[in-house]
């Protein structure tokens, strides 16, 4: 979003490098790609009316009165499920689904191509998670516009998600459908990522692989490929080499590991523990 | 939770309810009108000379005694409300309407603006404040301007310094960002997301202020360098009272005790204020804003 300098890299959206743009080309962009933030308690300015904050990127770019106005408002109401007659109320009266249903009304009101989705459910509880996770998808299906969707929950990244990108110290390890990726991780923290999703059945059977160590500091990454401290599977050239992400043959994912391959029977833990001791 | 009322009027509420700040404001109020309503409301003229009844003690006619020229220390009294509140009123408004702008834009870009600016006010805030009214009286000469000019300015790094830490806890808070990632230009953040936000503090300097300026006017009154006689001042009132301590100790009770009072108002007022506005944040669950406490 051009909030923070990029330190390196480029960013791509409708063919054009964004980290390129000036401040007229970013304002621009900015009407394309909207963003929500993790925490709805802060991202909503204490002294509007909800209404104000819903309009204000309409005023912002000077199209208040073209795409509708006050009428505009009312309509990205009923698309979030909010009622109209909490128009002229203040964000402190809304709880935080509805707060968080008032900062995705506002994303959508400039009818952006791209939402980037910070974390949108992570503070809330998780009734108000699947609320909102399914009305985030409802309002894909209406509005046909693409999400960067950012989530540490594992089981909405499933429910939500077309494709999936793991990322580990600020890069991308690996990625790849979502069907796929699930079914068939091949990057060793991916592997490790899944066996840690909760099994919804008492007692289920359960072989999670646990990392050694604490994650490293991102601002100094460990050499080689980052995650070799802690990785269950790396030899000498992981720390000298970081590996490319390239495509993984036979499958529809991109990996950056230098032993990528499915899990092997004998790289999971042997006998599961018993859930009562599991912390 | 079902009512939707502007913030301002939950903390106006609020600040009502406490006893002390409902005294000092029904006290201010009512100086304020009857200052205001003077000339209707009183039978006499402050600058009338009546030399026979020169220091005459308090009677039904004088009620506050007669001064050495013969004229009723009331009406100078409430005459002199006047020429503080509009003392008050003109160096808040000098040092608001150019300390707020200062802090904003230094808070706001910081580098080399925020160095320059705020040196700028390290300068005015290095000079004790009677001193430099003095001096600049001195140059421009007697007058309620000259007076209101030199106590506003002394005001300015005050509210550049609460702006500027308002606005730099401000600008780091997620929906200044959110405005930030719609496209909103500085302006747009400055004037309507930021200043806005940024009020609690900027108004309890407002009423702080006031009391400092109606104190530094009657002081530079008190010393001989304020507004220039006939004009009634309570300073002025002060001064020549002190002269007369032997021959008439009522002279100087009623401006000593009104200025006293005034003083004390807007203090308390002040203080209450900061109080209630803190609360109200806490309440909202929101991160208290750094400086708040300046």
């Amino acid at each position: 979003m051009g909030l923070i300098k990029a330190s390196g890299g480029s960013i791509g959206f409708a063919g054009q490098d964004i980290t390129q743009l000036d401040a007229a080309g970013l304002r621009a962009m900015r009407r394309h790609v909207q963003y929500v933030f993790q925490d709805p308690y802060a991202s909503l300015n204490p002294i509007r009316t909800v209404e104000e904050i819903v309009a204000e990127p309409l005023r912002i770019h000077g199209v208040y009165d073209a795409m509708g106005g006050a009428a505009r408002v009312s309509r990205l109401f009923d698309l979030v499920g909010l009622s109209r007659t909490m128009l002229g109320r203040y964000p402190r009266e809304f709880s935080g689904g509805q707060r968080q249903r008032i900062g995705i009304a506002r994303a959508l009101a400039l009818e952006p191509r791209l939402l980037i989705l910070d974390e949108p459910v992570a503070a809330l509880d998780v009734s108000i998670q699947a609320q909102t996770v399914n009305l985030l998808m409802d309002l894909q299906a209406e509005l046909g516009l693409a999400y960067l969707f950012i989530a540490h929950d594992l089981s909405v990244v499933r429910h939500i998600s077309d494709r999936v990108a793991v990322m580990y110290l600020g890069r991308i390890v690996e990625e790849g459908t979502r069907d796929e990726l699930y079914a068939r991780p091949v990057h060793p923290y991916t592997q490790s990522l899944l066996s840690a999703v909760p099994v919804p059945e008492p007692g289920g059977a359960k072989r999670r692989i646990v990392l050694e160590g604490d994650i490293p500091n991102p601002a100094a990454p460990p050499t080689g490929c980052a995650f070799h401290p802690r990785c269950y599977r790396a030899t000498s050239r992981c720390a000298d080499e970081a590996p490319a992400f390239v495509a993984y043959p036979g499958l529809a994912t991109r990996v950056a590991c230098h032993h990528a391959g499915p899990l092997t029977a004998d790289e999971l833990p042997a006998a599961p523990v018993a859930s009562g001791a599991m912390t | 939770m079902s009512t939707s009322q502007r913030p301002a009027l939950v903390a106006a509420r609020r600040l009502l309810t406490r006893k002390g700040a409902l005294l000092a404001a029904a006290f201010l109020v009512v100086m304020a009108v009857t200052a205001f309503l003077a000339p209707w409301i009183l039978p006499g003229d402050p600058l009338t000379q009546n030399l026979r009844h020169a220091l005459e003690p308090p009677s039904a006619t004088f009620w506050f005694g007669a001064d050495e020229l013969g004229r009723d220390i009331l009406t100078r009294v409430v005459y002199g409300a006047r020429t503080s509140l509009v003392t008050a009123l003109g160096a808040v408004t000098i040092a608001g309407l150019i300390g707020v702008p200062i802090g904003l834009v230094a808070g706001f870009y910081g580098g080399w603006r925020d160095a320059v600016l705020m040196r700028l006010v390290d300068v005015i805030l290095a000079l004790p404040g009677i001193l430099f009214a003095m001096a600049l009286i001195a140059v421009i000469g007697r007058s309620q301007m000259a007076a209101l000019v030199a106590v506003g300015i002394t005001g300015i790094p005050s509210f550049a310094r609460i702006t500027r830490a308002q606005v730099l806890s401000l600008r780091r808070r997620d929906f200044v960002i959110a405005v930030d990632a719609l496209g909103g230009s500085a302006a747009h953040l400055m004037f309507r997301t930021i200043l806005p936000n940024s009020w609690s503090p900027i108004l309890v300097q407002v009423v702080i202020l006031a009391a400092v300026a109606i104190l530094l006017e009657a002081a530079l009154a008190f010393l001989g360098v304020g507004i220039p006689p006939p004009t009634p001042s309570w300073g002025e009132m002060l001064r020549t009272g002190k002269s007369y301590l032997y021959e008439a100790p009522y002279y100087a009770v009623l401006p000593g005790l009104v200025l006293t009072l005034t003083i004390l108002s807007l203090d308390t007022l002040g203080r209450t204020l900061a109080n209630v506005l803190e609360d109200r944040q806490g309440s909202t669950g929101e991160p208290e804003p750094e400086g708040q406490r300046l």
